[in-house]
């Protein structure tokens, strides 16, 4: 809508860069000299036809009425509706002009209104970082328990969700505050002995039946997909709990009591991938390795249909493909309460409709035969599984040993407690522990008496007979729903450096500064440019930089469409594959790759290799690439290579369903060029995609363009779009359309350059990569300092880039100017 | 995340799940404790519901105007209400934006432009529920299928996502805390209003510093605290009065289809207006609506049905689904005597989810004592098209709220007395 503000970047000051086409803006009539030649006659203190009067709207301080009023005429000007045929009308030109800085003088004046005049302001950490400090603070496992994970949506402006002024905090947020801030303390606080590390082991019979055991969900028991095999191994056919999933007897009975790392093996084999039942079994890939997932459930005890897993996560997967047993080994994570269980991740749908398919469609074949026929009942489906000869995932023993080494008390409860025990805190140690606590939480030395309504509650509640390691924890949540811990407090131009060591470490860990940053910036050393150099270095190669990474792709490439729009199940095999897992770590993988490497930011467009898994493979068309890690593929000669080929960025510019060209090529100029096209004006139909088969897309955006206010716009956007058709809405490639109608991926850039297919397209993309690194130094930025750029940061932008081109630097110089820029280091 | 998958499909379950509506008592074997009695005046309610893809037009709008209108295929579903709702064509907020746009429904005005309005994008179930404020357990229920549709925002401009789990929102409104937990929580309130109290001394030690953008920040951070106090406020005259005894059996943690979940929540919702644990209810249909069941295509993936004549049977299914149920909906409400005073209203921000266009929105409203008035056609020229909103603000009237503006809104609803 109107208030895209990227577009008051880049249409003022980019949009030189677009392909080379200059545009500068033709605004030969003031705004309110326009109006007093064709508005005011009519509109005016004289006439208020239709009720409106613009007299009065030259003003300065416009009001939210006022802009109203504007958007009216530009919506008016843009459908051409006004001026009315039999009154005096402007030139294509003038018009064009209005509309332009009309839209421009909206988006500005709604900012004036929102929330923020200048720079500074308090920025609250998002649910993103809150997750990631509690974690880093207390020593938490946030994967597995993460305390922001009920918190309301963060507002996402021009795809980030870390923009101070955007980022409200309400009575909501901190209810959630509180909630997550007791439970934290409750986690790290750990008064019990040190646990002992203890073994627990069992081998087949997974399922049992009878008296034994019955007090275990049905997942243990005999039904009639899974039966107490007479043999040392238990198979599992499908990808459903019955028949598919194995749960761990020695630990179904409240899961692990400490949480903590924990080695889990498996001893298993691959049986029968090759199977002879054709397309009978559904979506099994014949010779497909087998994939066993490691999970970690919480059944709370729950003894309903499938253990009623009310908790659960992904741990760990392996792709088998030997028909010999072998151990499996790794070290996970636990929750308390956690218990492990083994899944055939790719078996196919359900046992139950394995067996169905099977008697139903293959009683011809001799195991199946003596079933077809037979009532059903247990023997029935236990005698055709038995005979089965298609994919089984053969498991002999599961072992879990642990926790494992680990700091005791664990870090959290040293930060709380010290050595102190519950019947040794008093008033006084109280006071001293809530001071340790805070100035870890704050991230710089406690200003004097700041903490002095904390401390008061503290005490006053010991005075009132709350035992003081009561009292304590209370002021511990206090604390953690303080001011001083929820917003980072930057202050006005140069940042003291405690403020950027904070900044650094929120963009770069998306968390707290450790020990290290802090000490730096206690003894005020951050501003020498060498030792933050040295910082961002330190900081890239730390694992903690994995958040950075993440969670910049994710902003930058707006993953968050395809959690609002999913990619459809039609689309099976994405699914049943975990593209969406792999392709994250694809662009995820590869951007790392570029940044460890300091490889030139053009490289991201220009690569002719990826970081793909075998399934990814797969649903690229490439062939030998086994095992479910990433590893870096050459991809010369193909399509692939560099983002404009990974399924991330081609998933997440269409909308699980279909790819729509105009999307696709706003979605690339937007992220790899850095261009915001101005929103359509209001009332253009949309294109009404017709798959009868009359019109192709291409003909009937070819119409659309004819129409003068559409054409100056989609002249830039649909080729890019169209130059992608070649990739189905997951990134898959593909040659004709649904309704069998051939792609044409051709094209003509506005400049003139012509294209034939994707490859060509993507070899003029590559000499874009000025627009594209300029593109990347914004999006960094705006993600550094958690505001939205606007005209003053241009000269930092100019100069980043500039002094990257004269030194021919890398991804991580890029980094680390961005964090020397002016726009960094102040606010 | 568990794969879509993984979840069983099965014929017998899903045949079962079709049994499984609950039969609601009637009124008065609730007993006289538990709803307001005749004499006093009746309360009041509001209900919305909203689907993120809306109705195909071709299927939705009604031919012909006035109450003889001709059903169509969609509303055919509810054809035996046909005297008790109004059906509008040509209402919306003149906005746009597809998909990103359907957010705005109750509230007429995007994420993005909130900032420029006072009461930021708060939706019109909201403006309800501050109104209705501690009169009832809870000042409003967003319930919904996973996913929902973003339509809830309060007056800071944050969403409320809706309660997916029938078993939780079963819980919310019957289910008691074990005396323990009550004396924690009671516990938990008690400290809570001297951390309140903490927290607003601390915020103002860091005043001093400030710029005037980060006193405006803080501000926020005052004004979030003085929430929290007037809901504890709430919570504590709440915490001792016992919540009303469940007229049906407990409903039980457990994985159900999309299918089981729609009726069910439905039911909850008219057990949530007929305890008065709630005066203000929504409900969202996502665009994630599991259709397998249906023996259909994915619900998204058929709303781009590219005109199709398969495609465009095979999205009428699961319309005429979705409207069945708000047509099972609407017989909860009547058989337990609260239609007359509840004001339902159905429909979308979407208008159209085949081009993505939120103009033209599939509205409708049923119930409230009204005088219906079958298809209402609104004005379609511009520049004398009704806002949306204006619909709203009325609806708002009808409840009782003494105001004349909500959001974009240009007046009361001209075309019909909602009075």
């Amino acid at each position: 809508m109107v208030m895209n503000s990227t577009l008051k970047l880049g249409a003022i000051s980019f949009s030189i860069f677009v392909f080379g086409v200059l545009e500068i803006s033709i605004c030969a009539m003031p705004q309110n000299e326009f109006l007093q030649q064709y508005c005011i006659d009519c509109h005016g203190q004289e006439k208020q036809k239709g009720d409106r009067r613009f007299d009065g709207l030259g003003k300065s301080d416009l009001e939210i009425s006022d802009l109203e009023a504007w958007q009216e005429i530009l919506d008016m000007l843009n459908l051409g509706d006004m001026p009315p045929e039999d009154e005096k009308q402007p030139t294509v030109a003038e018009r064009a002009a209005m509309i332009e800085s009309t839209t421009k003088l909206i988006s500005t004046e709604l900012e004036k209104l929102s929330d923020s005049g200048g720079h500074s302001v308090l920025r609250r950490i998002n649910s993103w970082e809150y997750q990631h400090t509690i974690g880093d603070l207390l020593g938490l496992n946030v994967s597995a328990w993460n305390p922001a994970a009920d918190f309301p949506k963060e507002v996402v402006k021009n795809g980030f969700d870390n923009v101070g002024a955007e980022l409200v905090t309400s009575g909501m947020l901190l209810e959630h505050y509180f909630a997550a801030a007791e439970k934290a303390v409750l986690r790290a606080t750990q008064f019990r002995e040190a646990p002992k590390r203890d073994y627990y082991a069992q081998r087949t019979p997974f399922y049992f039946e009878g008296k034994v055991n019955q007090d275990l969900p049905k997942l243990f028991q005999v039904d009639r997909f899974r039966f107490t095999p007479d043999t040392p191994y238990t198979d599992m056919y499908g990808r459903h709990y019955r028949g598919g999933h194995i749960g761990f007897e020695p630990l179904a009975r409240g899961g692990v009591p400490y949480s903590g790392m924990y080695r889990v093996r498996v001893k298993a084999a691959a049986v029968d991938r090759w199977h002879p039942y054709g397309n009978v079994i559904d979506d099994f890939r014949n010779g497909d390795p087998l994939v066993l997932e490691l999970m970690a459930v919480d059944r709370k005890g729950s003894v309903e249909s499938t253990g009623n897993v009310s908790m659960e996560r992904s741990l760990a997967k392996v792709e088998l493909t030997s028909e010999e047993p072998e151990w499996f080994e790794w070290e996970v994570y636990f929750d308390e309460g956690f218990e492990p269980e083994i899944r055939f991740r790719n078996g196919t749908l359900a046992t139950k409709r394995l067996t169905r398919l099977l008697h139903q469609k293959a009683g011809h074949h001799e195991e199946i035969k003596p079933f077809v026929d037979m009532k059903s009942g247990l023997e029935k489906f236990h005698g055709i599984l038995r005979g089965y000869k298609g994919p089984k995932l053969r498991v002999w023993e599961i072992q879990v040993e642990g926790p494992l080494e680990e700091q005791w008390p664990p870090k959290g409860h040293q930060l709380f407690y010290g050595d102190f025990k519950p019947d040794q805190l008093n008033g006084k140690n109280a006071i001293e522990r809530l001071r340790i606590f805070a100035e870890n939480v704050f991230r710089r030395p406690l200003q004097a008496d700041e903490l002095e309504p904390i401390e008061s509650l503290v005490l006053n509640k010991i005075e009132e007979g709350l035992e003081p390691i009561e009292a304590l924890q209370l002021g511990f949540q206090t604390i953690l729903c303080s001011p001083g811990f929820i917003y980072l407090a930057e202050g006005d131009g140069p940042l003291d450096s405690f403020a950027l060591a904070s900044r650094l470490s929120y963009f770069l860990w998306s968390s707290m500064p450790d020990k290290e940053l802090i000490n730096i910036a206690s003894k005020g050393s951050l501003s020498d440019s060498q030792i933050l150099r040295n910082q961002v270095a330190r900081m890239l190669a730390d694992p903690k930089s994995d958040r950075f990474v993440s969670n910049f792709i994710g902003r930058w490439f707006e993953m968050d469409n395809i959690g609002e729009m999913p990619v459809s199940e039609d689309f099976r095999s994405y699914h049943r594959d975990s593209i969406e897992t792999a392709m994250q770590g694809e662009t995820e993988a590869f951007f790392r790759h570029v940044m460890e490497e300091n490889l030139r930011p053009g490289e991201l467009l220009s690569a002719d290799y990826s970081f793909i898994n075998r399934e990814l493979a797969l649903h690229y068309g490439i062939a030998g690439i086994e095992g479910n890690h990433l590893r870096k593929v050459a991809m010369n000669g193909m399509p692939r290579g560099g983002l404009l080929g990974q399924s991330l960025l081609l998933t997440a510019s269409a909308n699980g369903v279909d790819t729509s060209p105009v999307n696709r090529g706003i979605y690339v100029l937007e992220n790899l060029l850095g261009y915001s096209p101005p929103p359509p004006p209001p009332d253009v139909p949309a294109i009404e995609s017709d798959i009868r088969g009359a019109e192709t897309i291409r003909e009937q955006l070819a119409k659309h363009r004819e129409v003068e206010t559409c054409a100056d716009c989609h002249r830039k956007i649909d080729p890019l779009g169209f130059a992608l058709e070649n990739f189905d809405p997951t990134g898959r490639w593909r040659t004709h359309y649904e309704n069998k109608s051939m792609i044409d991926a051709s094209g003509e850039l506005p400049a003139g350059e012509r294209f034939s297919d994707p490859s060509e397209f993507r070899s003029l993309m590559i000499q874009r990569e000025a627009e594209f690194t300029r593109c990347l130094i914004e999006k960094l930025l705006a993600y550094a300092i958690g505001r939205e750029l606007d005209l003053r940061d241009r000269a930092v932008i100019d100069g980043i880039y500039e002094n990257l081109e004269t030194e021919r630097g890398g991804l991580r110089d890029m980094i680390q100017a961005i964090v020397l820029s002016d726009s960094f280091q102040n606010n | 995340m568990k794969s879509p998958y993984e979840r069983p499909i099965d014929r017998r379950h899903f045949l079962k799940g079709l049994g499984v509506v609950l039969a609601l008592p009637a009124f008065e074997s609730l007993g006289p404790s538990l709803v307001a009695s005749k004499t006093m005046t009746r309360p009041r309610r509001l209900v919305y519901v909203g689907s993120h893809l809306g109705f195909w037009p071709g299927g939705f709008f009604p031919k012909n105007a006035g109450k003889d209108f001709e059903a169509s295929m969609t509303l055919k579903q509810i054809d035996r209400h046909r005297s008790d709702f109004t059906v509008f064509s040509h209402l919306d907020h003149g906005l746009g934006g597809g998909h990103k746009c359907v957010h705005s429904f109750l509230s007429g005005i995007k994420k993005e432009e909130s900032a420029g309005f006072p009461e930021k994008n708060m939706s019109v179930d909201q403006a309800a529920a501050e109104f209705s404020g501690s009169r009832t357990r809870y000042r409003s229920i967003t319930a919904g299928l996973k996913g929902g549709t973003d339509m809830c925002w309060t007056r800071s401009g944050v969403n409320i996502p809706p309660v997916s789990n029938p078993a939780r929102l079963f819980e919310a409104l019957f289910v008691n805390s074990d005396k323990a937990s009550l004396e924690e929580e009671r516990k938990r309130l008690l400290h809570r209003s001297s951390v309140l109290d903490a927290l607003r001394e601390s915020a103002k030690t860091l005043g001093g510093k400030l710029n005037i953008s980060d006193r405006d920040k803080l501000d926020q951070y005052l004004t979030s605290v003085r929430e929290v106090e007037q809901r504890l406020q709430m919570s504590n005259e709440w915490l001792d009065r016992p919540k009303p005894k469940s007229p049906i059996n407990r409903v039980v943690d457990q994985d159900r289809l999309h299918i089981e979940e729609m009726p069910l929540l439905y039911d909850l919702l008219v057990l949530a207006l007929q305890t008065d644990s709630t005066r203000v209810a929504s409900f969202e249909i996502p665009m994630g609506f599991q259709t397998a069941e249906l023996e259909v295509s994915s619900y998204h993936g058929l709303s781009h049905h590219g005109k199709e004549a398969s495609r465009l049977d095979q999205l009428q299914v699961v319309e005429a689904y979705l409207m069945r149920q708000f047509g099972h909906f609407m017989d909860r409400l009547k058989e337990a005597d609260l239609f007359d005073d509840t004001l339902v209203t159905m429909g979308s921000g979407m208008g159209n989810a085949h081009t993505h266009s939120n103009k033209d929105l599939p509205v409708l409203i049923a119930g409230g004592g009204l005088n219906h008035k079958g298809h209402l056609i609104c004005p379609e020229d511009n520049g004398k098209r009704i806002p949306l909103s204006n619909l709203w603000l009325s609806s708002l009237q009808w409840f009782g709220m003494d105001t004349e503006r909500f959001g974009r809104s240009t007046g009361t609803f001209s075309p019909m007395n909602l009075a």
